[in-house]
């Protein structure tokens, strides 16, 4: 096991699939970091340039570009406040506070190690488990998917702050707002007020581009100043933040361990590992009071959850043929090209190229990172710009970000409409991240609460994993309204 | 007569070249959209790269063809778009899922604004085989089924889909309740339903399924019970001569019922790879359109690039697909609102 795991790293440094993966790498930044094509578009452009390649040095291309999107997504996030994807805006809760306060080059720098960190991290407990991988994803049945996901809808009550109750019914709101689309149990289109575009349901990312963009363009308008409201701490900033994701180590490693175990679960999908790694930071922190207001450790929980998600991902898509996002779609239809069949043998037979995949994607990173740390600083300087000149800018990166989605004007009109009522949000002291955790949980509560009870009946409550799990999620309730009532009290001492 | 035949030879001749002449003019240097109702990454985005790489050669004046998404509904936001927004100049066509498009149109869903009977019709790509399977460790047989002790377990993405009307042809024809599940996303989330053992069976295209789980079926682990049966000469449905053991449901079960709902799932598997263009798109760019994308689908070098990607083509010419819509069109409003009821 462990000569496969070494001996395809030495595959994937060797002539010609390290030049590809340096190619990839190279692509993914600019894709990731420049509005409007996006990675998954960029894959399947790609896609038939791989034809009659090696496997391994097909997959360093394509799997080196998917994860530097990844990672260059976080960067207009923090500087910004425009998440790359969906899944990317729990990174913004605390990343753009940090800019705004002058320390946009730390949360940068803590965004980039603990992403690196993650990724390590996630390669390593993959490289570990992939004996046991195949029949503990298969203990997984729609039931324990179901209790999993209301554990992660318990993280909400982590996420509110002292503001409880608001954020409860935020979270309503945004379960609600989940079941707009196509009922797959009826075929019968719910709240869809004679669109087919919401057949598919609210996209996410018009949705939190909306929430947490609009918001912040409107704020810099206000203010008449750059977006950081203060010098920008140049000496040490990035430097900070690298060192941050060792000082808080324990945070790092456990939403590194979030971020592989959600995205090796097939059917979870990516777009949740962060919410719930973010979610995690915040309810493990002794001291909540800064969370949302500029804390790094909320940057490196989803930081770490980011890359770790992307190798655990793997599993499903090599493993059972269901790809956790687009782009691994996109990557599963290279894999049939490539003559290589999702299933068991991809983690027997084919593990080197497995392994391949896995360390190219740590490899795409460790070189993004030494990349974007030697220019970071000059990047964060972009904060202290004068407003004026920026809003234009970030407008472009908003409407082209959210007209990706779906290439439809109405992703603007729901990016807008949700950008009014995001605006709405903060004026009124209404907490938004719970509504976007409601929403993307929501959908997948829905879909595996009709597909257990459908299968196993109400039974399915009955089964010894799920009565863990929501045993589990009842403790996190109970701990966190205890400790929730304690903190408002505590000394903001650092864990 | 036979002085006649070099006149006719030679006016049609001309008549030829001159419709070559003035529709060489009208694709040079132009460009072609292919618009998919899907985002990237899935079966009718691949297919529609691959014919745009070789389209462009077997259309005179050599355009240059490329890919545009427009995700939504199923494909119902591009159908819209195109049958009602798009020019109808030959510059824009449009690959979209046949299925939702009929089902969505017979049923009189609301969002709906096109005219099935009113598209210019290209051709066809692909025609899907439905089979119906069970895990051999489960019910592996329709007497099994017939006495198990719970409805056996079926899963589905969404209800009313082609898929979930071939298991209802089965309920139909065996006269037993089965336990139709819903809400899977695609099918490699219920071959892994069936894999973790929630799901006992389900029914699935064959094409996609020899490329996707071709050891599950050599290996034993699934049993192919019935199949759809492909469409033969005179639109008679035979077996499929890869799984030429495999009865068709029409053999298993002769009910008038089963005929019915197999005639209204059938439109979307015969021509499970359509593509159209916008309703009154000009005769001589249609025509133009029709030849280049047959030659297209006949090219070896296409083949050779489908065949890397494990893309099944069966070319359809226009004709033929209008023949089956029309068909499909005459279906009886009974069976439609019992299909609708079914949905609910």
């Amino acid at each position: 096991m462990l000569e496969t795991f070494w001996g395809s790293l030495l595959s994937v440094l060797s002539w010609p699939a390290f030049g590809l993966l340096l190619l990839g790498t190279f692509i993914g930044f600019w894709i990731g970091l420049l509005p409007g094509i996006g990675v998954v578009a960029t894959l399947s452009i790609l896609l038939p340039f791989t034809f009659g390649m090696h496997p391994i040095n097909a997959m360093a291309l394509l799997i080196a570009l998917h994860a530097v999107g990844a990672t260059t997504g976080d960067i207009t996030s923090i500087l910004f406040g425009v998440p790359g994807e969906g899944s990317a805006a729990a990174t913004i809760l605390d990343g753009h506070p940090m800019a705004k306060k002058g320390e946009a080059g730390r949360a940068l720098g803590a965004a980039l190690g603990s992403s690196l960190v993650g990724g390590l991290i996630g390669a390593l407990a993959l490289a570990v488990s992939v004996p046991v991988l195949r029949p503990f994803v298969l203990t997984f049945t729609a039931a324990e998917l179901f209790a999993l996901i209301v554990l992660g809808l318990v993280f909400i009550a982590s996420l509110t702050g002292s503001l409880w109750t608001r954020g409860v019914l935020m979270a309503g709101l945004g379960l609600i707002l989940s079941t707009v689309g196509m009922d797959p149990n009826s075929s019968i289109p719910r709240y869809t007020v004679g669109q087919p575009y919401l057949w598919e349901g609210l996209p996410l990312a018009p949705v939190a581009i909306g929430l947490f963009a609009i918001p912040e363009v409107v704020d810099l308008a206000v203010r008449g100043t750059g977006i950081a409201g203060q010098d920008v701490r140049i000496a040490g900033g990035v430097l900070e933040g690298l060192k941050d994701t060792f000082r808080y180590w324990g945070i790092t490693l456990r939403c590194s361990l979030i971020g592989t175990f959600v995205g090796v679960i097939p059917g979870l999908g990516g777009s949740v590992a962060q919410w719930v790694a973010y979610g995690h930071a915040v309810q493990s922190s002794r001291d909540k009071s800064r969370f949302g207001n500029g804390d790094v450790r909320g940057v490196l929980g989803p930081g770490a959850a980011n890359n770790s998600k992307e190798g655990g991902d793997i599993i499903p898509t090599v493993g059972f043929g269901v790809p956790g996002s687009g782009g691994m779609a996109i990557l599963l239809g290279g894999f049939l090209t490539l003559g290589l069949i999702p299933g068991p043998e991809m983690l027997t037979k084919h593990l080197d190229v497995v392994f391949s995949m896995v360390w190219t994607l740590v490899i795409a990173n460790i070189i993004i990172a030494v990349v974007c740390l030697s220019f970071l600083n000059k990047i964060a300087k972009l904060t202290q710009i004068r407003g004026s000149i920026m809003i234009p800018c970030i407008l472009f990166l908003v409407f082209m970000g959210a007209f990706s989605a779906n290439n439809d004007l109405l992703d603007l009109v729901v990016m807008i409409l949700f950008g009014v009522f995001g605006y709405i949000a903060v004026l009124l002291d209404w907490p938004r991240p719970p509504l976007v955790l409601g929403l993307v949980l929501g959908r997948l509560a829905e879909k595996y609460l009709y597909i257990s009870v459908g299968a196993f009946g109400l039974s399915f409550l009955l089964r010894p994993l799920v009565i863990l799990i929501l045993l589990l999620a009842v403790g996190a309730v109970v701990y966190s309204i205890r400790s929730g009532k304690g903190s408002v009290q505590a000394l903001p001492t650092e864990t | 007569m036979k002085k006649a035949m070099p006149f006719v030879l030679g006016v049609s001749f001309i008549l030829l070249v001159s419709l070559a002449q003035s529709a060489q003019p009208f694709y040079a240097g132009k460009t072609l959209t292919i618009l998919v109702g899907y985002p990237p990454g899935g079966g009718y985005s691949a297919y529609a790269q691959v014919i745009a790489r070789h389209l462009g050669k077997h259309i005179p004046g050599n355009p240059v063809v490329i890919v545009q998404h427009m995700p939504g509904g199923a494909s119902i936001v591009a159908a819209n778009h195109l049958f009602n927004r798009a020019k109808a100049d030959g510059l824009t066509i449009g690959s979209l899922n046949m299925f939702n498009m009929y089902s969505n149109y017979v049923g009189k869903s609301e969002g709906v604004f096109y005219d099935l009977a009113k598209w210019s019709y290209i051709g066809n790509t692909r025609s899907g085989i439905q089979i119906f399977l069970m895990r051999s460790d489960s019910y592996a047989s329709f007497e099994a089924i017939k006495s198990a002790k719970r409805p056996v377990r079926l899963g589905y993405a969404t209800k009313g889909d082609g898929h979930h009307l071939f298991g209802l042809a089965v309920e139909e024809g065996l006269g037993v309740k089965l336990n139709h599940i819903f809400g899977y996303g695609g099918g490699g989330e219920i071959d892994l339903g069936l894999e973790r053992g929630e799901l006992d069976g389900r029914s699935a295209n064959l094409n996609s399924y020899l490329v996707s789980k071709p050891d599950w079926i050599k290996g034993g682990f699934v049993k192919i019970l019935a199949q759809g049966g492909s469409a033969g000469r005179e639109g008679k449905i035979i077996r499929d001569p890869r799984i030429p053991d495999v009865p068709t449901i029409l053999e298993l079960f002769p009910k008038e019922r089963v005929q019915q709902l197999m005639d209204f799932a059938s439109v979307g598997e015969l021509i499970s790879g359509v593509y159209v263009a916008p309703p009154k798109t000009p005769e001589d760019n249609l025509k133009v359109l029709r030849e280049g994308f047959l030659n297209t689908l006949n090219d070896p070098d296409f083949l050779a690039d489908a065949k890397r990607l494990n893309l099944e083509i069966n070319p359809m010419g226009a004709k033929q697909v209008e023949a089956i819509v029309k068909r499909a069109l005459k279906v009886s409003p009974e069976l439609v609102d019992w299909v609708k009821t079914v949905r609910k």
